[in-house]
């Protein structure tokens, strides 16, 4: 029956990618190295990473657009190290959206079925039936350069979906739209992937697309990678002092600080004050016989207090909604983030205040701000440390 | 006041109007002395029918030397060879500079050799191309008339069905590294991603290369077959050195033909109507290439 070749007649199940010991060396420079990874089938996984990382070379070396100098990937359970890009059965999405710019947009969508060799009547119902769904049916018979950003990028998602593959790969889809149109478009993606049931691999930069849009996130840095979680896990338990500092908007703040006490009563010195460690943290601190440690603290878990045990100067206050952030220095010039819900109207710049860690307890009924202001022990929640040499993290 | 304003502006207008062609003056009198004064003069000699010897008054003959020439059977077969010249050498030229271009576009171990093998025709000038050509079409020492079963006799040149085809030859071959580092510069900046897309969406190579790459390359093809087209109906030195336009006119393309009309048989006026038509077929030629460009070809980016 000719109807079988038809993607769309054919239930298609999303499937697994795994990378396995993965690496790929250009000459002498790694690119990606030791590499291990499963998405499961129907999974949104997103790869999280600075520029230069490495993460769109995994999506290349998944696509086939790269050989592997080392390692397995597996597609569907398949292995296709050895199998060209155009038998891998997966559609790729470029941050550039690679819209062919001398065809229209039923063209640009119909061309994965026409290299395929589908017949012809079939493949135009299939466009139509995907260009109604992202609400292109109206600009089918435009080229490319006629279209917004948007549309744009919906023209190259119509083009991944078209075929039902096995698998996406995004590579920054949402990079070159506007603000507004990247929070719509995010939505978007999610109930695409929600309604396709499909496997997406999703390259991004941005930590709030990763944490927003991702089943589970991988960071990955210098080549590496570093952790892999659901956005709660990497966000409450980063692996590492990289991951701590970049996924969190703002950024966690980062201080050195010396280790000085004895038993469980532990304090983090640095320039402009200390922190008294909790004594979980502190015997971690203590069995690792460490004299020096990374504190990471969220913006949020750092209150303003009447007297407190950190110093620093206020430099910029911003106002953002009902919230305000407060940018200070230490005299070390160190910057630090401190997000409060307290009215910074009287803040100045130059202004030199206290800080303490600690959780606004709002929810919580019969507490006085006086008393939430001077919390008297640190929750070990709110505290990150990290090991100075290799940033691994301390847990208690 | 309104009216003295309007005045005042005007006066301005034609100031600045005035020195602009003050600046564009110089450049002016060159195009003037050097091309607009010799093409007038050209088509005022074409008015002269030239005596068929020496030293005697020209005649004033108006336009029936171009009626009479235009419609000549020395004429119309001269306009055949060069049309069946371009024929033989623009599109086989493209094709062959696309495929090298294509070859020496893939990422392999030495193909800078190769790009520089495959360019290397551009430093080498029609005097030189030609006789490297005369020597291998050579009846007694040839290496192509060996290859060609065309040893011993007059030669290949001198053979009236391979003489065009020949002379088509050397010019491909001469003209090809031009062609070919112009395709690869095309091939260049069509986009990776587009072309990887492509792999990933299924294209086989060819499928590939039929829907994306060569709809990329038009604009430059299109220019190469302007800049070839050209190039042939003015190619004189290859024919000059190797056929001199026999055998039995076979190779007698147009621009030879003037050569013939003007330093052989001193005929400056059928000269004269001969430049001209030269002239106003490649004008409109370029013209309609030009018409067929806005419409027809895709540019990127746009």
């Amino acid at each position: 029956m000719a109807g079988a070749v038809l993607s769309s007649d054919v239930d298609r199940s999303p499937a697994a990618v795994s990378l396995e010991g993965v690496s790929k060396w250009y000459d002498n420079v790694p690119a990606v190295q030791d590499f291990t990874i499963d998405a499961e089938a129907g999974e949104f996984l997103v790869l999280l990473g600075p520029s230069g990382c490495g993460k769109t070379t995994v999506l290349r070396l998944i696509a086939g657009l790269e050989i592997p100098s080392q390692g397995v990937i597996r597609i569907g359970g398949q292995v296709v190290n050895d199998v060209d890009p155009r038998n891998r059965d997966i559609a790729m999405v470029f941050q550039s959206y690679a819209l062919y710019p001398h065809m229209t947009v039923r063209r640009n969508i119909e061309f994965p079925l026409r290299s395929r060799g589908h017949p012809a009547p079939a493949r135009s119902r299939m466009v139509e039936e995907v260009a109604r769904s992202l609400q292109l049916d109206k600009l089918l018979d435009r080229k490319p350069a006629q279209l917004s950003g948007g549309q744009r990028q919906r023209v190259a998602l119509a083009r991944a979906i078209v075929r039902r593959p096995l698998a996406f790969l995004m590579d920054e889809p949402l990079s070159n739209l506007d603000a507004q149109l990247r929070i719509e478009m995010r939505a978007e993606l999610v109930e695409l992937h929600a309604k396709l049931d499909t496997t997406i691999i999703y390259v991004t930069h941005d930590q709030v697309e990763a944490t927003t849009m991702g089943n589970r996130i991988a960071v990955i840095d210098q080549s590496r990678l570093q952790q892999v979680g659901t956005p709660r896990e990497v966000y409450e338990h980063p692996a590492n002092a990289f991951v701590a500092g970049f996924v969190g908007n703002p950024p966690m703040n980062i201080i050195r600080g010396h280790l000085e006490g004895e038993g469980d009563a532990m304090n983090a010195r640095f320039q402009d004050g200390y922190l008294q460690l909790p004594p979980v943290l502190a015997a971690a601190a203590r069995r690792e016989n460490l004299g020096e440690v990374l504190i990471g603290i969220r913006p949020q878990d750092l209150q303003i207090v009447e007297q407190g045990t950190i110093h620093a100067t206020v430099s910029l206050v911003e106002v953002v909604g009902s919230e305000s952030r407060l940018v200070c220095r230490f005299a070390g010039g160190q910057f630090i983030t401190v997000d409060t819900d307290r009215d910074p109207a009287h803040m100045r710049n130059g202004d030199v205040i206290d800080l303490a860690v600690g959780r606004p307890r709002r929810e919580q009924q019969g507490v006085s701000q006086e008393e939430l202001r001077s919390l008297p022990e640190v929750p070990p929640e709110a505290l990150h440390l990290f090991d100075v040499a290799s940033g691994r993290r301390l847990d208690p | 006041m309104t009216s003295r304003i309007r005045s005042l502006t005007r006066l301005k207008a034609i100031r600045e109007a005035g020195l602009g062609y003050l600046w564009i003056l110089p450049a002016l009198a060159v195009f003037g002395v050097f091309v607009f004064f010799p093409l007038l003069k050209a088509i005022w000699l074409g008015f002269f029918e030239t005596p068929p010897f020496p030293n005697l008054p020209a005649h004033f003959v108006g336009l029936s030397q171009y009626a009479s020439t235009l419609s000549s059977e020395i004429f119309l077969h001269s306009l055949w060879r060069t049309v069946l010249f371009v024929i033989f050498t623009v599109p086989i030229g493209i094709v062959l500079g696309i495929a090298l271009a294509t070859l020496a576009h893939q990422r392999l171990a030495g193909i800078r050799v190769f790009r520089t093998i495959f360019s290397s025709t551009v430093a080498t000038s029609t005097a030189v191309a030609s006789v490297i050509f005369f020597t291998l079409l050579d009846p007694q020492v040839g290496l192509f008339s060996y290859w060609l079963g065309q040893r011993g006799g007059t030669g290949i040149l001198a053979n009236p069905t391979l003489a065009l085809p020949a002379v088509s030859v050397v010019t491909i071959w001469q003209n090809i590294g031009f062609t070919f580092i112009l395709m690869s510069a095309a091939l260049q900046s069509v986009p990776d991603d587009l072309l990887e897309a492509a792999r990933i969406d299924g294209a086989s190579n060819w499928f590939r290369f039929r829907t994306v790459t060569l709809p990329l390359l038009s604009p430059t093809v299109f220019f190469a077959s302007i800049v070839g087209i050209i190039g042939s109906f003015q190619a004189f030195g290859q024919i000059d050195l190797l056929t001199q336009g026999g055998p039995n006119n076979h190779t007698l393309v147009l621009i030879y033909y003037i050569y013939q009309a003007a330093y052989t048989d001193s005929n400056y006026g059928l000269a004269a109507v001969l430049s001209i038509a030269l002239f106003a077929i490649l004008l409109v030629l370029t013209l309609a290439q030009f018409w067929f460009f806005e419409r027809r070809v895709f540019y990127v980016g746009t």
